[in-house]
């Protein structure tokens, strides 16, 4: 699967279908785990950046996202809350109710889930196909949004209509692509995953 | 201005409530801040930055790449999102693709007139911390405190795993 691989527009009724896919995964997505790799295309610096780590989503609110490589640092949002790990050092902290913020929050739990993104009115989705998997392509409506993506594409799996690549791509041009692997869904997860 | 600077991390970072009131700890500079511990030349160096403006903490991920007496980087939160680019060295510091809430004159000065401190303190080797210092907290982590603004600036180098 890669973003060069031909697409085509979906069909009214391809579009329900992948609709419903998309939402039933959604719905009946407890908890997921998986490993993640995240590219970060810096035009600036005219590098790369790769990440690695590992994922831990517990609906409705929670996310461990750890990274590994090429440096190990725990990032925790737990509702209101988030947890901040690196080497020794541990900060908590509480999220103030920014609205704009939320709009972040919402943009990176809907790219792990699903949830909140279709129906949202934040977003204009063109639907695409292939033989691979379907790709979402998300127009920011909303200003806040606008002001940091001019698109964001989810790549879901034609099979269970789970999301397996989000593309975010900024209004300067630079990218950044997280794709979820070896993903395990609905496993037992103790809330202390995401407390320390 | 403060509060476009709040706002600014609001959007784009992480921010907090916090009861510390400290400021000032570290280790005032008597050595160079800009030792190997902390930047290696001509490759990506990423460190984990904490904002303190007022009483609210806010978080983020600082990519540097200096290349003799040049550095450029970027400001990304967690997930990757680009709140600015910058170039800095002897002459000048200017910010570049700043993210529009943050595309304000006054913010970008304060914040380039930040940096350009931090990144030429070792050749200025300034004594005069009216406006701001830097306290050294480990060989890898420092702080720099904007007085004026009441800002602080807190990175902290990740080291990176085998």
């Amino acid at each position: 699967m890669t973003s060069a691989q031909l697409y085509r527009n979906a069909s009214t009724a391809e579009e329900k279908q992948i609709n419903e896919k998309v939402s039933a995964n959604a719905t009946s997505m407890k908890t997921m785990t998986c490993s993640f790799e995240q590219i970060k295309e810096l035009s600036f610096l005219n590098d790369k950046s790769i990440s690695k780590g590992l994922l831990f989503y517990k609906k409705p609110n929670k996310i461990r996202w750890e990274y590994k490589h090429p440096y190990s640092y725990i990032f925790i949002m737990n509702g209101e809350k988030v947890i901040l790990q690196s080497e020794n050092n541990k900060n908590e902290i509480n999220l103030n109710s920014s609205k704009q913020f939320q709009q972040i929050s919402k943009i990176i739990l809907g790219g792990v889930s699903g949830n909140g993104l279709m129906d949202s009115s934040d977003f204009r989705i063109f639907f695409y196909t292939s033989n691979e998997d379907y790709k979402l392509q998300l127009q920011p409506l909303k200003k806040e949004i606008k002001s940091l993506f001019s698109q964001i594409n989810l790549f879901v799996s034609k099979g269970d209509g789970s999301i397996n690549k989000v593309e975010m791509i900024e209004k300067t041009g630079d990218k950044t692509i997280i794709r979820f692997l070896s993903m395990k869904r609905n496993i037992a997860l103790n809330d202390e995953v995401f407390s320390h | 201005m403060k509060s476009f600077l709040i706002n600014f991390f609001l959007l784009f970072l992480l921010s907090a409530c916090s009861t510390d009131k400290a400021l000032i700890s570290g280790e005032p500079l008597s050595l160079p801040l800009w030792t190997t511990s902390l930047v290696q030349d001509s490759v990506m160096n990423t460190y984990q930055i904490t904002l303190q403006i007022g009483e609210k903490h806010m978080t983020g991920i600082c990519l540097l790449k200096k290349t003799g007496d040049k550095w450029n980087g970027s400001l990304i939160n967690e997930f990757g999102i680009k709140a600015f680019d910058f170039t800095s060295d002897a002459g000048m510091t200017h910010l570049h693709h700043t993210v529009s809430f943050l595309d304000k004159w006054y913010i970008r000065k304060t914040i380039e007139q930040d940096l350009h401190y931090l990144f030429n303190i070792d050749a200025t080797k300034t004594g005069n911390e009216k406006k701001r210092y830097i306290r050294r907290k480990s060989p890898t982590s420092f702080i720099l405190v904007n007085r004026i603004h009441h800002i602080q600036y807190s990175f902290k180098r990740l080291p990176e795993t085998k």
